[in-house]
């Protein structure tokens, strides 16, 4: 029984795969297959694991009646359906968007900016990179004391390439394409390191086919 | 000895005094042997109340090598109790959180007891000869507590203080937002420099208006609450009113079931901007699933077998970014992304017509809404961003000089 559901898998996946061919109707039986399951699997594991034991059952038990609010809300948006009651499902949207637009600017703050922020303000030299490569001279320990005037400088070029209240015209055009091209060898390396874990998750595949489920290789 | 028991009083009677005096409720209790002999629980400033921060004194007896400490907590002076924290035997306090099957509530008493390890020898007689008199030593761990001391009720604060300088940051910018808007409403000329993304999304409807093929928008992959589906939903209802003025229909597939009702409200919007409420197919909002490669097969699918000739992908987005692109490559479209989301930004870039990177997508939406809402804002987090690159310039030289005003100002805790 055990092989036959890692056949099942197995065909599965090399129906997947079938795309990097063409759209056939391998895929398609896949993909139909895939999508129509993981929609049937949402609804029971948010109806057990969200809407039982978050709103059901403390609200049929009396411990929390506050829970009528969002009973409410989420019963008031399906009134979507109607054509003629469709307006009130925009006061739950209303609630959701609201709430937590105004969470997310607390988090935003603090996270993404004031930490950075923060660990950006460096001085301009570490007296420490400088007593290093006094002691032990080499390229290495030269360019480290040259790591926070560059990090500094490359930050506020990136910064200007997203400033848009001014054209980016004459000399500062030059401080945008620093940042822009800064950006770019960024990106390339999160590309380069992204793709070496995408191919080990095809070498993950490639020995679930072969090894697991044809036994073809050892 | 009765001077020993008249301080040990004493100390009992200040430190209880101190607990009446204040919020934050501090005992003294005593222990044997090799347990911590003074144990000292505050309920710490500036918290939800989930915390509580307990310190203790090694015992002052010689002969103990402790190992570690262990700090239990529980809702009963009687237990069972829980470990919380551990350390080694140099640690003399702890915070203690919520753990090990413990929930730390603000306004529930709970009480304490700190446990020091050690080890030592015990004697045991030969089990193999009840007889004998020989004995073996075996190396046991002996733990030694202290008395339990509560009960100690923390309490959650109203502001967390050690946080004033995001509100202030936040306020700093919330007026500046305001006084942007409102000069921008009072018709005060604000201008941007022009993003090429404004133009690359013209183009790409034009391009599917040559070919009457559709237009595929994707939101991201993440719900409502996400700043950057906000964003791409303004922008959707734009991009649905340049389609609808070309009369090429819009599909846009979604993640998430919530977002149907937003999507359709945002392009419904679009065409009635338009002047086409009629030409508004209901059925070109799909929901497809929320498992993510689910959703991701989907929306390739209609890519291959619609044959849409522009995409947009302006959202957050995650692993998904890379089929998606890809996918649309191969199907020979033009294709717009846009996302906050710097780990995928390398996949649209290299395999996108036009990529809107970070903050660029935000300026796109409100540019493109001409909102003057957004577009006080965008104008707001300019002077956000010279406000940063003037405290780096003074971080350079003020660091230098040791002066760490501005980094400590800018610590959170």
């Amino acid at each position: 029984m055990e092989f036959f559901w890692i056949s099942i898998a197995g065909l599965c996946t090399v129906a997947i795969l079938s795309f990097l061919y063409s759209d056939n109707p391998l895929y398609k039986v896949a993909e139909h297959f895939f999508v129509g399951i993981a929609a049937g699997y949402v609804v029971c594991a948010e109806f057990y694991n969200v809407f039982l034991p978050n709103l059901w059952r403390p609200l049929t038990s009396g411990s929390d009646y506050w829970l009528i609010i969002p009973l409410i809300l989420g019963i008031a948006l399906f009134t979507r359906f109607s054509d003629e009651l469709g307006w009130i499902s925009r006061w739950p949207m209303s609630v959701i968007i609201g709430t937590y637009s105004g969470l997310a600017v607390i988090g935003f703050a603090s996270g993404d900016m004031v930490l950075q922020v923060q660990a950006s303000l460096i001085p301009v030299f570490e007296p420490a990179t400088i007593s290093t490569f006094s002691s032990e001279p080499s390229v290495l320990n030269f360019l480290q004391i040259f790591r926070n005037p560059l990090f500094t400088l490359g930050l506020i070029c990136v910064l200007f390439y997203f400033f848009f209240s001014v054209e980016h015209k004459g000399g500062l055009r030059h401080i945008a394409t620093t940042g822009t091209t800064l950006l770019m060898i960024g990106f390339g390396a999160g590309y380069g390191y992204t793709v070496m874990t995408r191919i080990a998750l095809l070498f993950d595949r490639f020995y679930f086919l072969f090894v697991e489920w044809l036994k073809i290789a050892a | 000895m009765l001077l020993k028991s008249a301080s040990f009083a004493l100390i009992v009677v200040a430190l209880t005094a101190c607990a009446f005096a204040q919020n934050d409720s501090a005992i003294v209790v005593l222990g044997q042997g090799a347990a911590p002999t003074q144990v000292l629980v505050v309920d710490p400033p500036n918290d939800g109340g989930e915390k509580l921060d307990v310190s203790w004194t090694p015992t002052a007896q010689p002969g103990f090598d402790i190992l570690k400490y262990e700090v239990l907590a529980a809702e009963a002076a009687e237990g069972p109790f829980k470990v919380l924290a551990e350390g080694d035997h140099k640690m003399t306090s702890s915070v203690i959180t919520s753990g090990n099957g413990l929930r730390l509530e603000h306004d529930h008493p709970y009480y304490v007891k700190v446990v020091a390890i050690d080890s030592t020898s015990l004697a045991v007689p030969d089990s193999t000869n009840p007889d004998s008199v020989v004995v073996r030593f075996e190396k046991r761990l002996r733990r030694s507590e202290s008395a339990v001391a509560g009960p100690f009720v923390p309490r959650a604060a109203w502001f967390n203080m050690n946080r004033l300088n995001i509100l202030l940051l936040v306020l700093a910018f919330y007026f500046a937002v305001m006084f942007m808007v409102r000069r921008a409403k009072a018709g005060a000329n604000i201008q941007f420099r022009r993003i090429a993304g404004i133009d690359a999304i013209d183009e790409a409807i034009g391009r599917a208006t040559e070919l009457g093929k559709p237009v595929m928008y994707v939101p991201g992959t993440q719900n409502i609450e996400n700043i950057q589906t906000i964003a791409s939903i303004q922008l959707l209802t734009s991009v649905a009113a340049k389609a609808a003025n070309y009369d090429i229909p819009i599909i846009v597939p979604l993640n998430r079931a919530f977002m149907v009702t937003v999507a359709e409200e945002a392009v419904k919007q679009g065409f009635l901007n338009a002047g086409r409420p009629d030409a508004y197919m209901r059925d070109n909002i799909r929901y497809l699933s929320d498992e993510q490669f689910a959703f991701t097969s989907g929306t390739t699918g209609i890519m291959m077998r619609e044959k849409t000739a522009a995409h947009f992908f302006l959202g957050a987005f995650y692993a998904e970014s890379l089929i998606l692109s890809e996918t649309g490559f191969v199907a020979g479209a033009i294709q717009i992304a846009g996302t906050a989301n710097t780990h995928q930004l390398p996949f649209f870039v290299v395999a996108c017509d036009y990529t809107l990177i970070g903050e660029e997508y935000f300026a796109t939406s409100a540019l493109v809404t001409r909102d003057v809402e957004m577009m006080g804002t965008l104008k707001a987090t300019d002077y956000m961003k010279a406000f940063i690159i003037a405290c780096l310039l003074a971080s350079l030289v003020l660091e230098m000089l040791g002066v760490q005003f501005l980094r400590s100002w800018f610590q959170v805790i």
